[in-house]
């Protein structure tokens, strides 16, 4: 993986200034080409005359969106080094809504508002006094509100995480819904069309022909995502060994947490087996695991009742070693779900900075035990804003 | 008034892909997506501190955007990016020919009366980006694309804000 570029230290602040400029000017740009810059283009998405403002916006949103999810997956970009903010929810509601409201008065946001002043409209301009005016009046009256700005915290930050379901999932359905919206906004705008000047219509005719060529890549592009599920890379996948899937066994599994948790309470009635190679083992096993040999055999530890935990490398094991396993041992014998991938991916190096929705006492859990066990979570500590002080936002 | 929609937008969904790459350049190369709000209150905090600097000492948020690896609060990479969208904005709008001094409004309002709204707007939406932490480029949009839950709050309820109040401000648009 190497980027973000920033984040592997590619090039340096000054450097980065040079970016901000490009990304920038590029920003405006397409902007200003989509028609953003023009308040009453803007407003008319409002009275639905005009639905520009939702076609730019989603289209952008599902451009970035599938580029991000498989730039994420075929390894190129670490998407968990990008910052997630926590999810606020009665301020954001209400920001939203007096935004929403301000949006709609004014006819500009922000960023279009740089553009439109840019292109010479004197309301662009005001509109940018006013917006300055409003960060000052909130600069000075904040800290009668600061508990407000914090409260009724989900400590929940991806949508993923919220509703416990796969990424891929909630992207296709963002397409899906984006994809349905487009056509519902080209047949808005042509029946007002057609209302107020009947002689456009052919010229909007021409255009959707790319349309829906562009918006079926999306769709191949969304049901690749809806596949892949999970754009977040594993750091360790090694190489699966030839074997038998060990869920066709119906053995009982066990979690890397709840093995890790066997270890470190040092309970006693319990083996760990490595099934690997001998000369891996001694690379690296997972504590107080042993191999099967001459003196520890499979009746050894049948006639020990204790309960045995067997791992591999990944899911797969030899075929007629886990069918021994099974027929030996079969109400005392575990499998370590995932195997050593999952032990090295889940518990010696775990990818904290996922937004998984994880609370800041147990992501200072699972650093505690990747480092018990040796390993080093992977944490980028600037991410999630911590405490009830008033921080820059991320954008 | 301005009679800019002769002149030929782009298709939107061109320009949103434009926008989209654009975005997905910011997280590949920085790391990081678009903003506008963030960029403007480095400005504000900038000139209140210029203006009074004991006066910002004890605030949080003034001093949240005066500190900066680079040591001076505007050269920031929002603060920079926003000029840039300024330039982009400037430079296609010289290209289509769209570089006109006057106010986009709708025929039955004030040219006056629609500065004032754009002021009362602008605002609003400046201190409500405050609560949100982010306005619609740096929350609706980069947020959106991330698939940041509370982005998608915020955005949602922008659309509800806007279409509730959309009535009462009609005759400025149509």
């Amino acid at each position: 993986m190497i980027a973000p570029f920033f984040e592997f230290d590619l090039f340096g602040q000054e450097v980065s200034l040079l970016i901000a400029l490009v990304i920038g000017i590029s920003f405006g740009f397409f902007l200003e080409k989509g028609g953003l810059g023009n308040s009453k283009k803007l407003a008319g998405q409002f009275y639905f005359t005009d639905l520009t403002v939702f076609k730019v916006m989603f289209s952008a949103i599902v451009t970035a969106m599938l580029g991000l999810f498989t730039l994420s997956w075929i390894g190129f970009l670490d998407l968990s080094l990008i910052e997630y903010n926590n999810t606020y929810v009665i301020p954001y509601l209400l920001a939203g809504l007096i935004f929403g409201a301000g949006f709609v008065i004014g006819g500009l946001c922000p960023g279009t508002a740089c553009v439109s002043s840019a292109t010479g409209r004197i309301d662009g301009m005001v509109l940018l006094a006013g917006v300055f005016f409003g960060i000052f009046i909130f600069g000075e009256t904040f800290e009668n509100f600061n508990e407000f700005l914090f409260s009724s915290a989900l400590n929940k930050f991806s949508i993923p995480a919220y509703l416990n379901i796969s990424f891929g999932l909630i992207v296709f359905l963002v397409v899906i819904f984006a994809l349905i919206g487009f056509g519902c906004a080209q047949r808005i705008e042509n029946k007002f069309l057609i209302k107020s000047n009947p002689n456009k219509k052919e010229g909007y005719r021409s255009q959707s022909k790319i349309n829906i060529w562009l918006g079926s890549i999306a769709f191949v592009f969304a049901f690749l995502a809806l596949i892949a599920d999970n754009p977040y890379k594993s750091a360790y996948s090694f190489d699966e060994r030839e074997g038998i899937p060990i869920e066709e066994l119906k053995l009982q599994t066990i979690s890397t947490h709840e093995l890790a948790q066997i270890i470190r309470t040092k309970k006693k009635d319990f083996a760990i087996v490595d099934l690997r190679p001998n000369n891996e083992y001694k690379q690296y096993h997972i504590p107080t695991s042993v191999q099967l040999s001459d003196s520890l055999t499979l009746i050894d530890l049948k006639n020990s009742d204790n309960r045995v935990v067997f791992y591999n490398q990944g899911y797969k094991t030899e075929e007629s070693l886990a069918h021994r396993i099974r027929d030996e041992l079969k109400s005392q014998s575990y499998f370590l779900e995932g195997g050593m991938n999952a032990w090295f991916n889940e518990i010696l190096f775990p990818n904290l900075n996922i937004p998984r929705g994880l609370s800041e006492e147990e992501i200072d859990k699972a650093a505690k035990k990747s480092r018990y066990f040796g390993g080093k979570p992977k944490f980028k500590s600037t991410g999630i804003s911590k405490g009830k002080k008033y921080l820059r936002e991320g954008c | 008034m301005v009679h800019s929609e002769n002149k030929k937008y782009w298709n939107p969904y061109i320009a949103g892909i434009g926008l989209g790459l654009t975005l997905l350049a910011a997280f590949v190369i920085m790391g990081r997506g678009l903003g506008a709000s963030g960029g403007f209150t480095s400005f504000v905090s900038f000139i209140v501190n210029t203006i009074s600097p004991s006066h910002t000492e004890s605030n949080s948020m003034y001093n949240a955007y005066l500190q900066n690896s680079l040591g001076h609060p505007l050269a920031d990479w929002i603060v920079v990016e926003i000029i840039g969208v300024a330039i982009g904005g400037f430079l296609s709008g010289l290209f289509s020919k769209r570089i006109i001094l006057g106010i986009d409004r709708g025929e039955r309002i004030t040219s006056k009366l629609r500065l004032f709204l754009a002021f009362i707007g602008g605002t609003m939406m400046g201190f409500a980006a405050k609560i949100a932490r982010g306005c619609t480029s740096g929350q609706a949009l980069t947020g959106g694309a991330l698939l940041n839950l509370g982005s998608w709050i915020f955005m949602l309820s922008i659309f509800a804000g806007a279409y509730a109040v959309a009535y009462f401000v009609r005759k400025q648009w149509i």
